[in-house]
């Protein structure tokens, strides 16, 4: 378990002359935007009057804001997916994994000649062709970006960079990307190699 | 027709919760009244946009209705409540990125300030969203569920899924750096 660098510091107590300022900020700016008591008895009727609907999901529209979008569903669907890099990193890599696992028998190309994967080591680099694109968030660390490229070397992906169009991740799919990383661990290789070998004997 | 528990607003936030766990709409409905204040002004912190805290407190106690029967302790429904607020508020944050929020001052769900105290008013909650808004997460999700909903560190590392010690630590950085930021926006602003 990661100990965060502010743990390791000892407990200060805040001020108490210091904190009553700060609440009395806060309770000033909460009066300068009060809605009144119409609004919160509104809320309080709408949540009431809802209780059997279901849920609303994540990125869905208020009941209040329904009516105001006519967008089509292709159309909403492709801006939430747009508008949520982890889902869209989630399904490249999908896409990826999926592709490698199903790639056509005849089209399976040879793959860098690592020294790690046996029977490969004779092929030309220049004979890896039609691999499986894998856009690359150019936020990675050089440590992480050559983590990357090692994990993958045994694998018929094709890394590509930020001036191949990728437009940037959030931290968090970065840490989704670091925590996939992770569970890509040695055994995972090597039945991807054996794969390969099954393909290419 | 209400139920005795309803009825009551004498009773326990505890006492509520168990009759809404046991499916008392009417206690979930006082629930509701006496908790969706502080739930609004602390989402609204995050959010900065009155409509869309309004949404996320709706959703957030919708959720809590629905999934309410996998509650273990009554008295863990604020700090649960509030995991889910903040989870939905951090979503939202998130997803909308780089949306701007300048126009929230004029947004016509602001109650009009009181004339005299219009101006300060207005530049002290600037100054205070903006000082917030440079916090981390978590040290800002920590001071405002201390200063608005006046939660104490144990359920506010129940809601953020931390101790209350690291709560704590994290209350007390954020209050030091906004304070500093404060005083900072003030001078410049001399």
């Amino acid at each position: 378990m990661n100990i965060k660098p502010e743990e390791q510091l000892p407990i200060e107590e805040v001020d108490a002359q210091e904190e009553a300022e700060m609440k009395a900020l806060f309770a000033r700016t909460r009066e300068a935007q009060d809605p009144g008591d119409h609004f919160f008895e509104a809320m309080q009727g709408d949540i009431l009057s809802q209780l059997d609907a279901p849920v609303q999901m994540r990125g869905e529209l208020a009941p209040a804001r329904v009516a105001e979008s006519a967008t089509p569903w292709w159309r909403r669907f492709l801006a939430a997916f747009s508008q949520n890099p982890t889902l869209a990193y989630g399904g490249v890599m999908a896409a990826a994994l999926l592709a490698l696992v199903f790639w056509p028998l005849e089209t399976v190309t040879p793959l860098d000649p690592s020294p790690e994967v046996a029977g490969t080591d004779a092929l030309p680099s220049e004979d890896v062709s039609g691999t499986v694109k894998v856009l690359v968030p150019h936020e990675l660390e050089a440590g992480e970006l050559a983590r990357l490229h090692a994990l993958t070397r045994e694998m018929p992906l094709d890394l590509l960079s930020e001036e191949d169009g990728w437009t940037g991740v959030e931290s968090e799919s970065q840490a989704f990307l670091g925590e996939a990383l992770d569970e890509l661990d040695d055994s995972d290789l090597e039945w991807w190699e054996e794969q390969y070998e099954e393909r290419t004997l | 027709m209400p139920s005795q528990a309803a009825q009551s607003q004498e009773l326990s936030l505890d006492t509520l919760v168990t009759g809404a766990i046991q499916g008392d709409r009417a206690a979930f409905g006082v629930v509701v009244g006496r908790l969706q204040k502080t739930l609004y002004y602390s989402v609204l912190r995050i959010v900065q946009n009155p409509q869309d805290a309004r949404d996320v407190v709706q959703q957030a106690f919708l959720q809590a209705w629905a999934k309410i029967g996998t509650l273990d302790q009554a008295s863990r429904f604020k700090s649960w409540l509030f995991s889910i607020a903040l989870n939905r508020a951090r979503n939202l944050v998130r997803d909308q990125g780089r949306r701007h929020y300048e126009g929230v001052e004029e947004n016509t769900l602001m109650v009009e300030a009181r004339a005299s105290t219009e101006m300060v008013a207005r530049e002290e909650k600037r100054a205070l969203r903006e000082a917030l808004a440079l916090l981390p997460t978590r040290q800002r999700e920590v001071v405002v569920m201390r200063m608005d909903a006046e939660m104490p560190f144990t359920e506010i590392g129940e809601a953020l899924g931390c101790t209350a010690s690291n709560a704590r630590v994290n209350y007390h950085h954020g209050v030091k750096r906004l304070r500093a930021l404060l005083t900072s926006s003030r001078e410049g602003g001399e």
